[in-house]
């Protein structure tokens, strides 16, 4: 079975950059634009999401905020949560970290060092 | 650009392709916003969102290799991330190196959008960006409200990077000159709504469709519109010589739905090939800005009506008329604040820009309190140039000396600026409504200011042709150009250097013989007992065209007469009509080069 990966961020072109990085390792990929939209999403799915990618600055709902509300949730509290961000700030992490985030990658980064993140948590 | 090989390359053009998108949203919007930031300062939501920007543009070009643009991004960002959180203050001199970072980001995007490898020498404006993050730029401001708070004692390791560089650099190099920002008052979206304004999100409920399949989409559809006309034709014949037949009932029914299904498909096609005419006005606010920053004036721009729509094709070609026609107001229009005092005028001088819909037309008005045009000094430079008589133009109204400033060459300005006086600015806002099919109209009161108003079609491929006849010849006219169409009384027709004029109400237009002049006959002009005249306008100039017969209104898709027959002067193309008959369509801008030549 196909193991699903939610990408959140702002931008079309990191959403594109992710999903086609994940997609050629054979993940299937759902994406939401801010942290509003990926709990609609995440709430509508028959399917359950095995892992999370966010970005932290966003509109309506940021990062640290869908991080909260998922861990708050009884069925993605123990969801793989990947942070991507460019906030170099070393205190920006730790609030990720803090509020529930499994790991962070800052942006930029290669294609294979994110499918390395993504397959420590989905490795069998 | 990156080396990265995880992906392939249709994959990395496609995500280069989203990102030269976003980031052109992206600038568009930071353009926008820092000009308004200069009136709000205070506005956090706005700052916030300029943030937004900056830091999505950073974060996306880190991933695909652009350093460039990722170093300039990131000292912008850095500011703006101070002046959001209240560290700095907005000044003249740090929004002037915003802007002209901005500037250089634009230059950036636009050599990855083409492919071009150079690196843009980019050490000048991040030292300046540094120096301004610093709190150092302290202006010898002549505007003391505007001036830099200094810098509070937060230390983070950023900060402390960043002085080192800093040491080399002299501030004075980058202290500017006085500048006044411009107010921009935007009727429709007041500060209110800026608060409420729900930021932009990133998969709104669009897609993206390449332009060439609308075209081809809007082709099938003139061709649909020619099917229907001559079914719908048909159809009618049929009834009317067969009545009571019980099929032709249902066929008559049928085809009255796709007739209707056609239209409304119509409306759906050509709507989504239009687009707000508020992508054009976007660049205007910065222009103003410059321009009056530059010539020490204070000017106020109004915008209003940005929602309104037309074609694609349009909106591209009235961009640079519309730039024109703004600098001409903002730099020979309003008079500088002095000048505007002694004139016992507000000291700040207001430009509108205003757009609105008037049935299939677009009417685009831009409208200046500044000193108006001269009408005297335009006669005598008229006079000078040899364009005309000193009787001729003494007796002319105001609204036909006017219309001399729409000639090459042609400028009164006393002084020669940068930016316009050159006198090509107002013969290339000419030409280009000309290619546009649409009309100019330029009034002005001396002292009080001018308003220039453009009338253009909404959408150019399928026009309301008016269907008229002349010498057993079908013509159809584009409708959008017609003014009138007027009942000939020949006591109204005088002759002008042997060429028949028509004088209706104030103006006094020349009229043409529209067979004749087609076929180049050297008479052009005459007046045989042709009972009607339609009156039609391009750009700035109207000419009444004699014809026999009006045959009604459709409308018509223009068809080009392919290359054999090429280019033949006066003729845009040909349509099938309903009738299933081949017509011409009457091109005015040849039209009205046959007619000037016709001796």
């Amino acid at each position: 079975m196909d193991r699903i990966i939610l990408v959140v961020d702002d931008s079309p072109t990191v959403i594109k950059f992710v999903s086609f990085s994940l997609k050629n390792k054979g993940y299937k990929v759902v994406t939401a634009c801010d942290g509003m939209d990926a709990v609609e999403k995440i709430s509508n799915m028959s399917e359950k999401v095995d892992l999370v990618i966010t970005d932290l600055n966003m509109p309506n709902l940021d990062g640290y905020g869908l991080i909260d509300t998922l861990r708050h949730n009884d069925e993605f509290c123990e969801t793989p949560i990947i942070i991507l961000t460019s906030e170099e700030e070393e205190e920006d992490k730790q609030k990720g970290i803090q509020v529930g985030a499994s790991s962070y990658l800052v942006k930029p980064f290669k294609p294979a060092l994110l499918v390395n993140e993504v397959e420590k948590y989905l490795k069998n | 650009m990156s080396e990265d090989t995880d992906f392939e390359m249709e994959e990395m053009q496609e995500i280069i392709d989203d990102f030269l998108v976003e980031a052109d949203e992206l600038i568009s919007s930071l353009d926008n916003n820092l000009v308004e930031l200069e009136s709000q300062p205070e506005n956090l939501d706005l700052l916030n969102e300029i943030f937004r920007a900056a830091h999505t543009i950073k974060g996306t070009s880190s991933f695909l290799g652009f350093d460039q643009v990722t170093d300039l991004t990131h000292k912008m960002e850095d500011i703006l991330n101070k002046l959001r959180k209240s560290d700095l203050k907005v000044s003249t001199n740090i929004m002037d190196i915003l802007l002209e970072s901005l500037d250089l980001l634009k230059v950036l995007i636009e050599n990855v959008r083409e492919h071009k490898d150079e690196k843009l020498d980019l050490d000048d404006i991040i030292k300046r960006l540094v120096v301004a993050f610093e709190g150092k730029d302290q202006p010898a401001s002549p505007e003391p409200a505007l001036e830099v708070t200094n810098l509070p004692e937060n230390t983070t390791t950023e900060t402390k990077t960043v002085t080192k560089e800093v040491s080399e650099v002299q501030p004075a190099s980058i202290l500017s000159s006085a500048s006044t920002p411009v107010p921009v008052v935007d009727e429709e979206h007041t500060n209110d709504e800026i608060k409420s304004k729900p930021p932009k999100k990133a998969s709104e409920q669009t897609i993206r469709v390449d332009v060439d399949r609308l075209d081809t989409l809007m082709n099938m559809m003139g061709e649909l519109v020619l099917g229907r006309n001559s079914m719908v034709q048909t159809v009618g014949k049929l009834v009317s010589d067969n009545e009571g037949d019980y099929n032709l009932e249902q066929l008559t029914s049928s085809s009255n739905s796709i007739n209707f299904i056609t239209t409304e498909l119509q409306m759906a096609v050509m709507k989504m090939r239009m687009q707000p005419i508020g992508k054009v006005f976007k660049k205007v606010p910065r222009l103003v800005r410059d321009l009056s920053r530059d010539s020490g004036k204070d000017i106020a721009l109004v915008i209003k009506g940005e929602a309104t729509e037309l074609d694609k094709s349009v909106i591209e070609e009235i961009g640079d008329p519309l730039v024109h026609i703004i600098r001409n107001s903002c730099d020979h229009g309003i008079e500088s604040p002095e000048d505007r005092i002694a004139a016992g005028k507000p000291k700040q001088g207001t430009v509108q820009l205003i757009a609105e819909q008037e049935g299939s037309n677009i009417i685009i008005k831009i409208v200046d309190d500044g000193r108006g045009l001269d009408v005297e000094a335009i006669r005598n430079k008229a006079v000078e140039r040899n364009l005309t008589s000193r009787t001729e133009v003494d007796n002319m109204s105001d609204k036909e000396v006017f219309k001399y400033i729409f000639g090459a060459g042609f400028s009164t300005a006393k002084k020669v600026t940068d930016v316009s006086g050159r006198g090509v600015g107002m013969d290339v806002v000419r030409t280009n409504i000309e290619k546009l099919n649409g009309m100019i109209e330029l009034e002005s009161e001396l002292g009080q200011g001018t308003t220039i108003s453009i009338k253009l079609p909404l959408t150019l491929a399928i026009i309301q042709g008016l269907l008229v006849q002349s010498d057993e010849e079908v013509y159809i006219l584009p409708l959008s150009s017609v003014h009138e169409t007027v009942k000939s009384e020949h006591s109204e027709i005088y002759y002008v250097n042997k060429k028949p004029v028509l004088r209706l109400r104030e103006d006094v237009i020349p009229i043409i013989n529209l067979g004749e002049v087609l076929r180049e006959s050297s008479a052009g002009f005459t007046l045989t007992e042709k009972p009607y005249i339609v009156v039609v306008g391009l750009a700035e100039s109207k000419i009444g065209i004699i014809i026999d017969k009006f045959l009604g209104q459709e409308e018509v898709v223009i068809k080009s007469l392919g290359d054999y027959l090429g280019t033949t002067e006066g003729v845009a193309g040909a349509t099938i009509l309903g009738d299933g008959r081949i017509r011409l369509i009457v091109d005015l801008i040849g039209l009205f080069n046959i007619a000037k030549k016709i001796k």
